[in-house]
């Protein structure tokens, strides 16, 4: 997030991890405006944790994987500032040291489920602080809590018209696309 | 805690009053046992009058450095590709929404809104470019754009009219096939009304039938009111001042006019983002003035609306992809080979595959047997012609044998000398039902004349007339009264007026007094009355005299029915794709004059003629 903040609109940020069958990791950021249209969009390349990552980082290495490698190497490319970053990946929560906009992480009614909170790559246990708001559960960074008032009355202008949890089937989506492009150049 | 191990022997030496024990250890401090220690060590020996000799041996304190293997966890962060994407987000923004009806909002914010379905934008096969695709494939379903306070609609679209726009929105080469009745014209005005507000048009062409244009004038009002439209009209000098406008936005022209103002077009030089030809089967023929002209105008993307792409044979839909994409399919092709590659480019859905709870439609075949007088003549008159048409040898064309066939067809309708019909007995007992009921009912004929006839036969039932004598500038004004006075109960139509573009769902019978060349313009005509908003069933009643040339028309229309089918929905292809020449001429029993000549499509005959 090196570029300057000259949006005159809120921006929404979307992350998710999307994991293949053969153990790679695909990431993808999707940024959007208040209709909930793209402006941008970025994606990584596969990233595989290494046989010794697996064994030292234990239960830490999906935060490692998706917070620390992929969240971050997304988020450092975008051009827009996001006032929040939304993902539906408890693990991803452990980039939140790493940056400024609050990451929340969106679980809708349907697809709850139990939220192991991921360790940092420091061992130390990140406690999250969850609410109910609508059809979504959304948790942060304890360290946020501060910020929860502020996450309620974005929900509430981007949730008039983005299903917090739809932009991360489109993300899916294009991360496919954008692999066939790859695979077929 | 750094363990030492000190060995030594004891040697007698000379007594001194102080030793002291030295050594290194293998980091080089010092270290030393002080006095007392070693008074304390030696005490035994000292009380002896010995001194202890003790010596020291130092062992190597320095052991081999461990191998050690450093496994680097940090990894380099991973490649990314990104993408950035048109920020614009409207010139229109500001303008008014069309009123709100309904929406499918929640109106609860972080509440999913309940949907049934989701319809996204696909990028087209055609598109290569990656940013291109993403582009399409990011964007938000059409159900939450259309739920949105930004972009308001005055109705709920259906979930096949959300399809449709999906369809539009990225193409830049295609055809919208629904039938009639399925909204095609709101979902061109939907998909223009959302690429403008994203920036991606700003000049946008409609062309039309002359009586059409006040329709999409209206669609556009209720549709996409905050868009400013301007429609081609008036003198020359006007309209050509119009021509070199870049605004407003949307224009709309008819297609006489556009012929008309050719030149103007190719001087202006004017680049339209978007040109849309509705009712596009205007210019299947390739060679046809209009056909050149709509070809020749300069634009980025072509759509095509027409519920009848297929309207007589394959070389239809040839022309109407001259516009779209020149050369993409020619007449050499198979019907299978046409079917398979037109398939990305064109949506076609009927009302039985997408509205399920549109009431039926219902028809009724009158086969009818030819009164005395009728019959007499009808004899007569093809007795007559068959032997003409024998008699001109080489020289028999196409329009020979039409000529015929429309004689026949009339004496079908009216005995020319007595007037008798069999159909209008038929229809005034028909009628009477449907007075009575208090519904309204449309009567479609071939013929002007046939029409007059029919509203002085009818005149009980106060008829109103739309066709080719009415005026352009009147003709709206009667489907007003039509819908709105109830002392009018019947409408009489001709086809080629009356099929395209109304909205009269407030019918429940349609009667077709004489068949058509093609089932398509029969559908369309149908579908006046059978279309969405339609309160009950509709009834056709399609009037038919047994033993004459109606019959093997019918025969006709069902080939070119199995025809239309199987280029749209891509199923079983029927060997023959269509109605030849020598299947016209067949209609006589005639051969075909000259070995390779007149093999081309064939003609539809002139409509409206009087008898």
């Amino acid at each position: 997030m090196t570029g300057q903040n000259l949006q005159s609109t809120p921006v929404l940020a979307f992350l998710t991890v999307s994991e293949g069958e053969d153990g790679n990791c695909f990431g993808g950021l999707l940024a959007v405006n208040l209709s909930g249209r793209p402006l941008e969009f970025h994606c990584t390349a596969p990233v595989r944790a290494n046989r010794a990552q697996q064994i030292l980082f234990g239960r830490t290495l999906q935060a490692f994987v998706y917070g620390e490698q992929i969240s971050q190497a997304l988020l450092a490319g975008m051009e827009l500032v996001p006032v929040v970053i939304c993902t539906d990946k408890a693990p991803v929560l452990a980039v939140q040291v790493h940056v400024d906009p609050t990451v929340v992480l969106v679980q809708c009614e349907e697809k709850a489920e139990e939220i192991t909170l991921a360790k940092d790559t420091a061992g130390e246990v990140t406690a999250g602080m969850s609410w109910q708001t609508g059809s979504f559960r959304l948790t942060i960074d304890h360290r946020r809590e501060q910020h929860r008032a502020e996450i309620e009355q974005l929900v509430e202008l981007f949730g008039e018209t983005v299903d917090l949890d739809e932009p991360f089937e489109r993300i899916r989506e294009a991360i496919q696309e954008a692999q066939r492009s790859a695979r077929a150049a | 805690m750094e363990k030492l191990k000190i060995q030594g022997r004891i040697e007698e030496k000379t007594p001194s009053p102080v030793s002291v024990i030295q050594w290194h250890d293998r980091g080089g401090a010092d270290h030393a046992l002080s006095p007392a220690a070693t008074l304390f060590a030696t005490g035994w020996q000292a009380a002896l009058g010995r001194l202890g000799n003790v010596q020291l041996e130092t062992s190597d304190w320095h052991a081999p450095a461990p191998r050690v293997v450093s496994i680097p966890l940090a990894a380099r962060p991973p490649r990314c590709r990104g993408f950035r994407f048109s920020r614009d987000v409207t010139l229109l923004g500001q303008a008014a929404d069309p009123p709100v009806v309904s929406s499918s909002s929640s109106g609860q914010p972080g509440v999913r809104p309940s949907r049934r379905t989701v319809t996204r934008i696909r990028p087209p096969g055609d598109l290569v470019k990656l940013q291109d695709r993403l582009y399409y494939m990011l964007q938000p379903p059409l159900e939450t754009l259309f739920s949105s306070s930004t972009l308001r609609f005055p109705f709920e679209p259906f979930p096949y009219q959300f399809e449709g726009v999906a369809f539009l929105y990225p193409c830049y080469s295609g055809i919208l096939a629904d039938e009639m009745g399925l909204g095609k014209t709101m979902q061109a005005i939907t998909t223009i009304r959302m690429l403008l507000r994203c920036g991606e048009l700003s000049r946008v062409l409609i062309v039309c039938p002359k009586p059409l244009v006040t329709n999409w004038v209206r669609e556009f009002g209720i549709w996409a009111g905050e868009i400013p439209l301007a429609v081609i009209e008036g003198n020359q000098t006007r309209r050509s001042w119009q021509w070199q406008q870049s605004l407003p936005p949307v224009q709309v022209a008819n297609y006489e006019l556009l012929v008309r103002d050719r030149e103007i077009l190719e001087s202006a030089g004017t680049h339209f983002d978007l040109v849309v030809l509705d009712e596009a089967q205007r210019i299947k023929n390739y060679s046809s003035t209009t056909s050149e002209v709509a070809r020749g105008i300069s634009r980025s993307r072509s759509w095509a609306l027409t519920g009848t792409p297929i309207e007589n044979s394959l070389d239809d839909l040839v022309g109407i992809f001259e516009f779209l994409s020149p050369g993409y399919i020619h007449s050499d092709m198979t019907a299978r080979q046409m079917a398979t590659r037109v398939s990305d480019y064109i949506l076609r859905r009927t009302k039985d595959m997408v509205l399920a709870d549109l009431p039926p439609r219902l028809y009724r075949d009158a086969e009818l047997t030819l009164s005395e007088e009728q019959l007499y003549s009808y004899r007569v008159a093809e007795k007559e012609g068959v032997v003409r048409l024998e008699g001109m040898g080489e020289e028999i064309t196409i329009h020979h044998i039409f000529q015929l066939v429309l004689r026949l067809k009339q004496i079908c309708n009216f005995d020319p000398t007595s007037g008798a019909s069999a159909k209008l007995d038929r229809l005034e007992a028909d009628l009477e039902e449907v007075a009575a009921s208090g519904k309204k009912a449309i009567i479609f004929s071939q013929w002007v004349g046939t029409l007059e006839r029919l509203r002085e036969k009818l005149d009980r039932f106060d008829p109103l007339e739309y066709h080719g004598k009415v005026p352009s500038k009147k003709r709206d004004g009667v489907i007003e009264q039509f819908r709105q006075d109830p002392r009018h109960q019947v409408m009489l139509m001709s086809y080629g007026a009356g099929s395209v573009g109304l909205n009269l769902q407030f019918c429940e019978y349609v009667f077709l007094f004489d068949r058509w060349w093609n089932p398509a313009v029969e559908d369309q005509a149908i579908n006046r009355a059978h279309r969405i908003g339609v309160a009950g069933p509709v009834t056709v009643t399609r009037m038919l005299c047994l033993g004459t040339i109606e019959e093997r028309i019918q025969q006709v229309l069902i080939e070119k029915r199995q025809l239309f089918d199987a280029i749209l929905s891509r199923t079983s292809v029927p060997e023959s794709s269509g109605l030849s020449q020598q299947d016209i001429f067949g209609l006589f029993d005639l051969k075909l004059p000259s070995p390779g000549g007149k093999t081309g499509p064939i003609l539809v005959p002139a409509s409206e003629t009087n008898p």
